[in-house]
């Protein structure tokens, strides 16, 4: 994928699209802070935004069931937080966040199998996927050759990514994987947008150069063929 | 080399990331999003939320333009959301709610898992301001109920003033109403209605008519003005109306079409 693919790949919406119906929601979002408007208020996000939070947690594989329960208990959590929203999309974004939240908690509260929360998320994976330590379960289901390949390949990528600076590799991964636009990614970063794209362009080029032998062009090749 | 070289380097990203995704047990909650989003984390806190967010679609989610929902989602059958709601309505009025004791966020800097509050700290009632509101209207009225009570009870102006009590009033059926209120007012007390309109919250003047069973007007006040929060605020003297049923209708000062309309029980006699 080219470095600059347009910015307008991914277009950002405007408010809902009607900046009036966008102003109403705010004064019901902050209507939660107000006990005289708290129930009135709290109908009114209920039932604009019940069936989107249950979507989105069916999206995630709860059932029904759960799904109408965790929406339940989203929205009291939200409503009765204490945090102050100063646009539309941070209630969104809050309550989105919450009930995706309790939905992570349900699954892990259900699995058997719990491991220590990580530290730092790629030096952790890192950790866990070392060089000599078997491969889990599903993946040597897939194959044992193919599993070996794959996470010698990662594991290349992730010490490539290492050994750029933190700023840049973040960049990168916004990029790719998140699809982020440049000024998101500026904002979880805390950079100026100039410097994203500055990290973009020369992560790319140093990654490459890094894992070219490792990789052939336009797709993965194993480890061993490297070099040769 | 050139930059359209590399998707390799694209593709490898995305795999690594799906991988470390896929192990990720420990996620911020909201109120760490939405303080990072605000610049407003420490920052060890900050740095953590930074390296997790990076690799966490959802949570990156929290900082994209746009909304996390699917606007084409069509609403819920009327009948399934008021169930919902009704079930979501219950649970916000009860102080006694598990989740009530476990506040999932107390303030934008803490975690939602941890913000118990501290020992001999009580949580604010929602309810308070609304109470706070018709107690500093007794205290700025407090001259006047003595005035007005002297007035009725000449020969009783020595004597000591109860207490009146305050009686919130909303309107039949009203969305705001928290919980179907048996509304009571002792005959031979003085009373303080507060009454919950969707008037507009400023200027204007309004009239409140009590009507007997028979739809007489048995009491009128004039000059009412709303409230920052739409509440009209009234007295009712000890004695003003015999035991019986009342509507309270609302209406403009001057007359006109009746706007807003409360109902109210007297009682005889004290409870």
């Amino acid at each position: 994928m080219p470095d600059d693919y347009p910015e307008d790949r991914r277009p950002a919406r405007a408010q809902n699209g009607d900046p009036a119906e966008d102003e109403l929601v705010l004064h019901h979002v902050q209507g939660l802070q107000d006990s005289r408007r708290l129930e009135t208020s709290a109908e009114f996000l209920h039932g604009r935004y019940s069936a989107r939070v249950l979507r989105s947690l069916r999206g995630r594989g709860a059932s029904p069931e759960d799904a109408a329960d965790l929406t339940q208990e989203a929205f009291l959590r939200v409503f009765r937080a204490n945090a102050k929203f100063e646009k539309t999309r941070e209630f969104e974004k809050y309550l989105f966040q919450t009930a995706v939240n309790l939905l992570r908690n349900l699954v892990r509260d259900r699995s058997a199998v719990k491991r220590k929360a990580p530290e730092d998320s790629l030096d952790a994976w890192l950790e866990r996927h070392a060089d000599g330590v078997p491969p889990p379960e599903e993946e040597r289901d897939r194959g044992a050759l193919g599993s070996v390949i794959e996470d010698e390949q990662r594991r290349e990528v992730a010490r490539a990514l290492r050994t750029l600076p933190p700023a840049m590799g973040k960049c990168l991964v916004l990029r790719i994987f998140h699809e982020m636009q440049y000024r998101e990614i500026a904002e979880v970063l805390g950079i100026e947008i100039g410097t994203v794209k500055a990290h973009l362009h020369q992560g790319r080029r140093r990654l490459g150069a890094l894992l070219a032998p490792y990789f052939g062009k336009g797709g993965p090749r194993s480890p061993g063929e490297a070099g040769a | 080399m050139r930059d359209d070289d590399h998707s390799f380097v694209d593709d490898a990203i995305r795999d690594l990331a799906h991988a470390v995704e896929a192990e990720l047990e420990e996620h911020p909650d909201p109120d760490e999003l939405l303080a990072h989003s605000r610049g407003e984390l420490g920052p060890e806190r900050a740095a953590w939320v930074e390296d997790h967010v990076v690799w966490c679609r959802d949570c990156a989610s929290f900082f994209r333009e746009d909304s996390p929902f699917d606007d084409e989602v069509d609403a819920l059958d009327p009948e399934e959301r008021e169930t919902q709601w009704q079930a979501l309505r219950r649970r916000l009025q009860e102080t006694d709610d598990p989740g009530a004791a476990e506040p999932f966020a107390n303030g934008r800097h803490r975690s939602a898992a941890a913000a118990p509050l501290p020992p001999g700290v009580k949580k604010e009632s929602r309810r308070f301001p609304f109470l706070q509101a018709a107690a500093m209207l007794l205290g700025a009225l407090g001259l006047g109920v003595w005035i007005g009570h002297v007035a009725r009870s000449p020969g009783d102006s020595g004597a000591v003033v109860a207490n009146p009590e305050i009686v919130d009033l909303v309107p039949p059926g009203s969305e705001r109403t928290m919980e179907e209120e048996t509304l009571e007012v002792a005959d031979d007390h003085l009373a303080v209605l507060v009454l919950s309109t969707r008037l507009a919250t400023s200027g204007g003047s309004y009239q409140a008519r009590f009507r007997d069973a028979t739809g007489e007007v048995v009491l009128s006040v004039d000059g009412l003005e709303p409230n920052e929060y739409g509440n009209l605020t009234l007295l009712l003297f000890a004695g003003a109306l015999p035991p019986g049923r009342y509507s309270i209708d609302i209406s403009e000062a001057g007359g006109g079409e009746t706007v807003e309309r409360f109902s109210l029980l007297v009682s005889s006699g004290a409870r």
